[in-house]
């Protein structure tokens, strides 16, 4: 059993765009199973043929069990479609069925649960929470939006808890009881500034901002107290992070950026893997050496960033390079493909 | 009121699949409408930039002027409505209590729809004649990647089609109006020649016609093909296989393409180690494009 799958109940992959992240969190789904673990990758804006590998493709809910799969264990995979995963939430957390339906008939609500404004980052935490505390499985790999900054990932849901403070729901809800002097003074300025934005904005928009606070003021609560649980659940030692960069310079300083920021925050990266590295060629005939020399060159300086990308990590934090498959493997053969090439690199860590 | 914008003032929007070149593609299209004698704005959207890597140094809200006729900019959704606020509240003690005022300052941070209208507003503001003008010939915005991109782009008629009264809601139907305005705004979509990146090209572009009714240009960046020898298919060994594969990538790719009637254009692949070179290289090349920009 690979050291990573026995230490970690989660297994966050983070990245900038189009480095990977969900194909190797799906590789590394296969591997699990393949190790004999019931195992879930969850998901959230999958390329389409991804999609067809995984079973997701007309399925915005719910696990499927993903197809053509023999392993040890269990191989299921869910996509997070912020909309679907917003809706859910306002409905488990809201008792009042009328209430429920004036949120969800909101024109801010609609632009609120679509993948702008963070809401991708809190409904997939969220799904992660739920399937994590469900306890049906021995892993979830989550594969997190694409981010430049994986911060903003962390950092998005607070913006979503910040509209459901309960000053801002109070303010357009017009609540005002036990308000002392101080708070009238303050009211007077807020006042102002609300005409002002009336001003920018129109009447119609700000019934609907009043509309919106009113009617979320029920799952307020529950949004906090989520915000808590989720943020608790991630610095647990059973949660671990893989950091995915691609065989390119810039991708390589920007995963160097978001390593020292993880530094920061505290959260457990396991190891950092560079994916589609290319291998080491024979010198070809000579009508092609024009060529070789060109490509020689160009790893020569993505090497280098490696090389001090390699140096700059903690001791503990191994860095792995993936190996681009040699042909256009697509579907579950080309993931089961690139999983055996990170069980090799999986294995060497056991060693250390 | 705004000055009259000038009138050969167009807009580029650049999206794509992550990963595929996107932002070097922009700003060679950047650089050569430069190199024309052409005032240009680049503008990368979000927080945090890639061409702070690109050409070591911070960029900001504020153009920077990168090279002759060629300013960069980062337009932040935050910013972007912190400026068109204090244009429309002169009075600078509202401006201040505006800012100051911590419910508008989480509203301003996460109201849903605002930031991203305010950039699309500051954007578009010359041709709506409302705000402050930007003053280029060309703008040329390296938006965000696929998904992310559609929904930017439907946010003005989603709070125009439920808010239509107001000036939120006639602003949203201006906003919405100049994009899928083609004397206007024109899109550029990149692709590589790979599986994920064609399909997902295919899918977008579909979309942005359906719901838009935007035919954007299609550029196939990193393509190799032009730059590999004919006698590869008869050579063997590990570096000739890596060759073969590449063109038959290309091959199938750009016949998928040619199959779903998208006309496009090649950009080459550059072993040049710096992306600043990599950029300028380019940029010659699209500007040799008879029909490119």
């Amino acid at each position: 059993m690979s050291h990573l799958f026995n230490k970690a109940k989660i297994i966050v992959c983070v990245g900038t765009g189009g480095v990977g992240k969900t194909t190797v969190a799906a590789s590394l789904g296969i591997q699990a199973a393949k190790e004999g673990k019931r195992v879930l990758v969850l998901t959230i804006d999958p390329a389409k043929r991804l999609a067809q590998t995984l079973g997701l493709e007309n399925s915005l809910n719910g696990n499927i069990l993903v197809p053509e799969q023999n392993y040890r264990g269990k191989l299921y995979a869910g996509w997070v479609d912020p909309e679907t995963c917003f809706n859910d939430f306002v409905r488990s957390n809201s008792k009042d069925n009328k209430k429920v339906a004036k949120i969800l008939n909101n024109t801010l609500y609609k632009q609120l649960s679509t993948n702008l404004s963070g809401s991708q980052e809190f409904t997939s935490l969220d799904r992660l929470y739920r399937e994590v505390t469900g306890g049906n499985f021995d892993l979830v790999i989550l594969d997190t939006p694409p981010a430049q900054n994986a911060m903003d990932f962390f950092n998005a849901p607070e913006k979503i808890y910040a509209l459901f403070q309960r000053s801002i729901t109070r303010w357009f809800a017009g609540e005002s009881k036990d308000q002392n002097i101080f708070a009238k003074i303050i009211n007077r300025g807020t006042l102002t500034v609300l005409a002002a934005l009336e001003k920018l904005t129109g009447a119609a928009f700000i019934g609907e901002l009043a509309d919106f606070f009113t009617s979320i003021q029920d799952i307020q609560e529950v949004i906090s107290q989520r915000s808590l649980d989720v943020h608790k659940m991630l610095m647990e030692p059973t949660t671990q992070f893989i950091l995915v960069s691609t065989y390119d310079k810039i991708k390589i300083l920007e995963a160097k950026d978001i390593y020292t920021q993880f530094k920061r925050f505290g959260f457990n990266l396991y190891s950092v893997f560079i994916n589609r590295c290319l291998p080491e060629w024979d010198e070809p005939q000579e009508e092609l050496k024009e060529l070789y020399s060109k490509f020689i060159d160009l790893h020569k300086t993505t090497e280098g960033e490696i090389d001090s990308f390699r140096k700059l990590l903690h001791s503990e934090v191994l860095l792995y390079k993936i190996q681009d498959l040699e042909s256009d493997l697509t579907g579950i053969q080309g993931l089961s493909a690139l999983s055996d090439k990170i069980s090799v690199a999986l294995k060497e860590n056991s060693l250390v | 009121m705004a000055a009259e914008p000038k009138n050969n003032c167009k807009i580029y929007l650049v999206s794509g699949k992550g990963g595929v070149g996107k932002s070097t593609v922009a700003a060679a299209i950047g650089h050569s409408f430069a190199s024309r004698g052409l005032k240009t704005l680049l503008i990368e959207l979000g927080y945090n930039s890639y061409f702070n890597y690109v050409f070591g140094r911070k960029f900001s809200f504020q153009p920077y002027n990168i090279k002759p006729n060629l300013d960069l900019a980062i337009w932040s959704g935050e910013e972007c409505l912190k400026e068109f606020i204090s244009y429309y509240i002169r009075l600078s003690t509202v401006v201040d209590l505006f800012f100051e005022n911590k419910i508008m300052k989480t509203l301003v941070k996460a109201a849903p729809a605002l930031q991203e209208l305010a950039i699309l507003g500051k954007l578009t503001s010359g041709f709506r004649k409302i705000g402050p003008e930007l003053n280029y010939d060309r703008i040329v915005v390296d938006a965000f990647s696929s998904g992310h991109f559609l929904s930017l782009l439907r946010v003005p008629k989603g709070i125009s089609d439920t808010i239509s009264l107001g000036p939120m809601g006639q602003q949203s139907a201006n906003i919405h109006k100049t994009l899928i305005n083609s004397e206007i705004c024109n899109y550029v979509w990149v692709s590589t020649c790979e599986e994920l990146p064609v399909q997902e090209s295919l899918e977008f572009i579909g979309l942005l016609n359906t719901d838009f009714n935007v035919t954007p240009k299609l550029i196939l960046n990193k393509i190799l093909r032009p730059q590999i020898p004919n006698m590869v298919d008869r050579a063997s060994g590990k570096f000739a296989s890596y060759l073969q594969n590449i063109k038959k990538r290309e091959d199938w790719s750009t016949a998928e393409f040619v199959k779903n009637s998208k006309n496009y254009v090649e950009s080459p692949f550059s072993f040049h180690a710096s992306v600043e070179e990599r950029i300028q290289y380019l940029s010659e090349v699209y500007s040799s494009y008879e029909s490119f920009v």
